[in-house]
Formats: C-alpha cells, sequence, structure tokens
C-alpha cells in the first residue's frame, strides 16, 4: 500500500511538472516580447536644388534647427548673372512686342486699297510671335529667380542636423544629399518580432519599452506591421533565374517582422537617439483589437509630442488589401 | 518585471537564467526541508521527483514574476 502511495505521488508530481513545462515553454516562446528592437525617427535629407560650392555654412553637427533655418548658401553670383540675362532678355522681347504691335496696329487701320491682306496677317502674326517670345523670356526670368533664391538652402523641418561632412568651399551638385536632419518628436521604435509571435500582436496594442541604456520604461502602442521582408529566394542570378536555397536543416529559425510602436510620452530625462536598441514587450495581447485607434497615416508618435509635418505633400498610401490576386 | 532582459554590468541576459537560478535555489531548500521532516521517504524516484520538483518550481516563479511583481 504504502508503494502504491510513493508511487502515486511521484507520478502525479511528474504529471504537473510535464503541464507546467508544456505552459513555460509556450509561455517563454510565444509571448510576445524582444530583444531586437531599434528607436528610429523621420529623416530628412537635405539636398541643394542648385550646383555650386558652398559660400556660407551656417549649419553645424548636432545643430538644432527650426523649419526655415539656413543651412547654408551655395554661390549665387552666377544664378544672380542668369536672373540679369533673363531681365535683359525679357526686356528685349518686350521691345520687340511692342514694335510688332505698333507695326500690327497701324497696319489694321489702313485700307485694303493701301495694303494687302497678306501683308495685315503676318503683321498680327508677327505682333503674336513677338507676344509669345516676351511670355517665354518672363517664365524664363521666374525660372532664375527661383534658382536664385534657392541657392539658399533652408531647413524643411524642425530638427537636429546629423553627421555634417559638408565643409565651406565644398562643391555641391543639384539633387545629392549633403546632410540629414532628424525631425524633433518623430522618433518611434520599430520591434522585430518572430513570425511566431505576430498572430498575438494586434494594432493598437499597448507596448512597455525599454531603452538599452536606462531603465526607465517607456508606453507605447502599436500603431503598424510590416507587410513584407525581403525573401532571398526571389534574388535573380544572371539569367534571370530565381536563386532558390536549399533548406537542409531540422531547425529553421524563425524570421522577423517589423512591428512600429508609437510612444505614448517620453518621461524626463530620457534621451532618445534614433538607432538606439531597446527590448519592447506587448502587454495586452489578449485584447482583440478593441480600441483601435487607427494607423496614423504620417508621423508615428503623439500627436501632442509631434512636431508639425513637413511642407511636402502626403504620400498616397495604396491599400495593398483590396488588390486582387 | 515580467519578460525582458536583465543587465548585470553591461552584459544582457535571458530573464530565464535568472529564473532558472532562482528556482534551483528554492527546490534545493524545498528538498533539504523535505530530508529534514522526513517527508522523503513518501518519494518513489528520487530523480524524477527532484526533476518535477524544479520544473514546477520555475513554472512558478516565472508566472508570480509576470503577475505579482
Amino acid at each position: 500500500m504504502r508503494t502504491i502511495i510513493r508511487v502515486f505521488i511521484t507520478l502525479v508530481l511528474a504529471a504537473v511538472a510535464i503541464a507546467l513545462g508544456v505552459w513555460l515553454w509556450q509561455y517563454y516562446m510565444y509571448t510576445p516580447w524582444t530583444r531586437d528592437a531599434r528607436v528610429r525617427a523621420d529623416i530628412v535629407t537635405i539636398a541643394p536644388d542648385v550646383s555650386g560650392w558652398v559660400m556660407d555654412l551656417n549649419a553645424h553637427d548636432n545643430q538644432q534647427v527650426k523649419a526655415g533655418d539656413v543651412l547654408f548658401t551655395v554661390n549665387h553670383e552666377r544664378y544672380e548673372a542668369a536672373v540679369r540675362q533673363a531681365e535683359a532678355t525679357l526686356a528685349n522681347r518686350e521691345y520687340s512686342y511692342q514694335l510688332n504691335e505698333n507695326e500690327y496696329e497701324r497696319r489694321r487701320s489702313l485700307g485694303s486699297n493701301a495694303i494687302s491682306t497678306e501683308n495685315r496677317q503676318t503683321a498680327k502674326l508677327n505682333a503674336q510671335i513677338a507676344r509669345a517670345q516676351r511670355d517665354l523670356a518672363q517664365a524664363q526670368l521666374d525660372s532664375a529667380r527661383i534658382d536664385l533664391d534657392r541657392s539658399v538652402v533652408t531647413s524643411p523641418v524642425d530638427g537636429s542636423v546629423i553627421n555634417l561632412q559638408l565643409r565651406q568651399g565644398n562643391y555641391v551638385s543639384q539633387g545629392n544629399a549633403q546632410m540629414s536632419i532628424v525631425r524633433d518628436g518623430s522618433f518611434y521604435i520599430t520591434a522585430y518580432f518572430e513570425e511566431t509571435k505576430i498572430p498575438s500582436i494586434d494594432i493598437g496594442d499597448s507596448a512597455s519599452i525599454w531603452l538599452m541604456g536606462g531603465d526607465q520604461e517607456m508606453q507605447g502602442h502599436v500603431v503598424s506591421i510590416g507587410r513584407g521582408i525581403a525573401n532571398t529566394n526571389t534574388t535573380p542570378d544572371g539569367q534571370l533565374l530565381p536563386q532558390v536555397q536549399q533548406t537542409f536543416t531540422w531547425v529553421r529559425l524563425s524570421q522577423r517582422i517589423p512591428v512600429d510602436i508609437a510612444i505614448d510620452h517620453i518621461p524626463d530625462g530620457v534621451y532618445l537617439s534614433s538607432g538606439m536598441t531597446a527590448s519592447v514587450r506587448i502587454d495586452d495581447q489578449d485584447r482583440q483589437d478593441e480600441g483601435v485607434d487607427g494607423v496614423r497615416p504620417q508621423g508615428m508618435g503623439n500627436s501632442g509630442e509631434q512636431a508639425r509635418n513637413p511642407d511636402i505633400p502626403p504620400a498616397t498610401t495604396g491599400d495593398v488589401e483590396q488588390q486582387d490576386p | 518585471m515580467l519578460l525582458r532582459e536583465l543587465t548585470i554590468g553591461g552584459v544582457f541576459i535571458s530573464p530565464m537564467l535568472l529564473f532558472a537560478l532562482v528556482s534551483l535555489v528554492i527546490s534545493a531548500l524545498l528538498r533539504t526541508v523535505m530530508h529534514k521532516a522526513g517527508l522523503t521517504r513518501w518519494v518513489w524516484q528520487e530523480a524524477w521527483f527532484d526533476v518535477s520538483l524544479f520544473v514546477i518550481v520555475l513554472a512558478v516563479v516565472t508566472y508570480l514574476s509576470s503577475h505579482v511583481l
């Protein structure tokens, strides 16, 4: 009898241990938390719209700038000359137009026995051509003025200058980025969750964030879950055939899907830099989609802490789900 | 606390390591207490018993860390 009880006790304990072990495994493997998260921000790259060498460099590294602050000035002598040239051309075309117009006015009032119809029509067309050329010269002048204006490069947003390599005297080319600006208040977290944990993450779920440096907890919420990551099997070779990788392994590693998390509130004393490492845990994964406060198309943080958006037309977001296969 | 990595002098370790260490100590203590109290004679296979005890304590510690702390 005693032996039976001993065996029974041990077996019950072992059964409980197995059940709890399974729970532990599930809990540890499927609770949506990750150590693989990064702080990100909206980065605006600044490229001059005109070429030339840098006359004045007003920005310095890590400088805080406001929208409209002058960052640097491209040498504008050539653009001033271009404006003068365009002005002169405009004046020339204007007088040319007046000349042709006067000629036409005079010929229009002549009787049909003093001037042929053909000559009168030619005079009219000449006046119209001269007017069109004057308008062209006006447009060229406007364009030259825009170039001159844009030789002064200003910041489009409030933010901080990052990694400034530009020096006074450098030659900059039109359209080549010279510096970048991290937009104020645009910080958010991108957490890379294993694909096994994605099913328990919903948009709107609240999240706890810890930066690697510092023990302070920050609160946030999920704003979006990435719809795609690169697939190396689709990379074409020289003949445009897909390079499909063989998978020999028993163990397959789960891939990671980026999940964007807006920071609800940044506590005082927490210094955020784009690129910092963070740990993220999704808190209410059981709450099924209630209280989803929607995806914010522009910027990702709490609206109260966001700086205003730059004056660029918003990108239109395509609705992927609606597409036919 | 729940699941988050732990910092020990700039080294980041999995929380499970801490849970396991704590559980090891707790189960060793429990084992000693049981031995002193003479309860071990109700145990059939001691090795099974020890492993099961450790897993149960580990699960309890993990649960408490997330739901109490």
